[in-house]
């Protein structure tokens, strides 16, 4: 499912964790990355994007739409409602996992996290859209 | 193994409820009272957030448990019930035997045992600490090690070049955690996230100070919320920068410092509570 060209959008309203995600998954080998600074830019662009979305990498905690929301809205269009999506958290409460859970998350991983720790959660992404 | 561990936190004395309280461990409950009885807690707080069912047997060992601990001025609340569990103790009129209540703080205060504000500081400062340490060694590869906290008086050892700030905001109290760096420290830090080598602080840079203490805020919430029974609320940090920031309080509350060593230089967390 996930290949070099798969293209990864990051959502994130803060800068520098929009950089660390997106330096990680591009040693990781995703040549295309896009990035988006809240829940509505990225819903926007999931839509237009001329190259389809294969990967969200997204925060929870955003002005104007929050990660949780973007993830209901996605799950909620037939279109992308299979779209591999990753939460990303500095809150881990057990009601927030399971909010998130519920909405339809594939996986979520906390701040802070190493490099390794991404790849292990996007390796379960993939191993459970691929069964 | 007990079916009732139980963890003792100062005047607080939490017992984690069986997901079936049936008759059979009645008994068991029963012994654990005298045990229980005899710690220093003035609250003991019983977590009902793995029960599905309550045999109705079982309660009247509670009513006997609540009675002895009234006896010697102790207290008996309870949390984490399911809605089911609740709506069937209204129901039977036992609301006054399990006293439920929505957190460990709740609880506290109704047994009247406020904290005072130094208190609810040194309290935040070992999750906020723990998580300063690893926010720095995962996602910017520094080693970090605190210094023992002291209570602020007069100004920083150094000049704080940038500091991130964040407002705590709950129910039982409201404060602040300011993270203070020498700009040398924080360009140190920067650098050794993303193995760049920026000489000044430039917009991009300064905004990773509000991103780390957003890590390190949402890593000590969720101890302060899950584990010690809280209500902090999500919140969005703000970053200062200057030449030679002061940072100064508005109030009278107390501000403990933590201080710390790191391989990109010393920088510390002030924490206030009011």
């Amino acid at each position: 499912m996930f290949s070099a060209d798969t293209h990864v959008l990051v959502v994130d309203d803060m800068m520098t964790m929009r950089k660390i995600v997106s330096k990680t998954v591009g040693e990781m080998g995703f040549s295309q990355i896009s990035q988006a600074e809240d829940g509505r830019a990225a819903w926007s662009l999931i839509q237009e994007a001329e190259v389809p979305v294969g990967l969200v990498i997204s925060d929870w905690n955003m002005p104007n739409m929050s990660g949780l929301d973007l993830l209901k809205a996605v799950r909620s269009h037939v279109k992308y409602q299979n779209l591999p999506f990753l939460l990303v958290t500095a809150e881990a409460e057990k009601g927030q996992v399971a909010e998130a859970l519920k909405a339809g998350v594939d996986s979520y991983v906390v701040k802070p996290f190493s490099k390794d720790g991404l790849r292990e959660k996007l390796e379960a992404v993939y191993k459970k859209r691929c069964g | 193994m007990s079916h009732f561990p139980n963890q003792v936190n100062g005047d607080v004395n939490i017992i984690f409820m069986p997901d079936n309280f049936s008759t059979g461990l009645v008994d068991e409950f029963k012994s654990l009272n005298k045990s229980w009885l005899l710690t220093p807690a003035i609250v003991q707080l019983m977590d009902f957030s793995k029960t599905i069912r309550i045999t109705p047997s079982a309660t009247h060992p509670l009513i006997l448990f609540k009675n002895a601990l009234k006896a010697d001025q102790k207290y008996l609340f309870s949390m984490g019930l399911n809605s089911d569990l609740l709506k069937s103790i209204k129901a039977e009129g036992l609301d006054n035997v399990f006293l439920p209540v929505g957190s460990l703080t709740e609880a506290r205060e109704k047994a009247g045992l406020r904290k005072d504000k130094k208190k609810m500081s040194v309290e935040l400062i070992n999750p906020v600490l723990g998580a300063a340490v690893k926010t720095l060694g995962l996602q910017a590869n520094v080693e970090a090690k605190a210094g023992q906290p002291y209570l602020k008086a007069g100004q920083s050892a150094y000049d704080v070049g940038i500091a991130g700030v964040i407002s705590l905001m709950s129910e039982q109290f409201h404060g602040s955690i300011v993270l203070c760096f020498p700009g040398s420290t924080f360009l140190g830090i920067y650098n050794s996230m993303f193995d760049e080598d920026n000489k000044v602080i430039t917009r991009e840079i300064e905004d990773a100070a509000g991103e780390l203490l957003n890590i390190i805020y949402g890593q000590a919430k969720v101890e302060l919320n899950d584990k010690m029974g809280h209500q902090l609320k999500m919140a969005i940090p703000k970053v200062l920068t200057a030449e030679r920031l002061q940072i100064r309080s508005n109030g009278s509350s107390p501000i403990f410092v933590i201080p710390f060593e790191s391989s990109a230089g010393p920088f510390h967390i002030e924490i206030e509570t009011n």
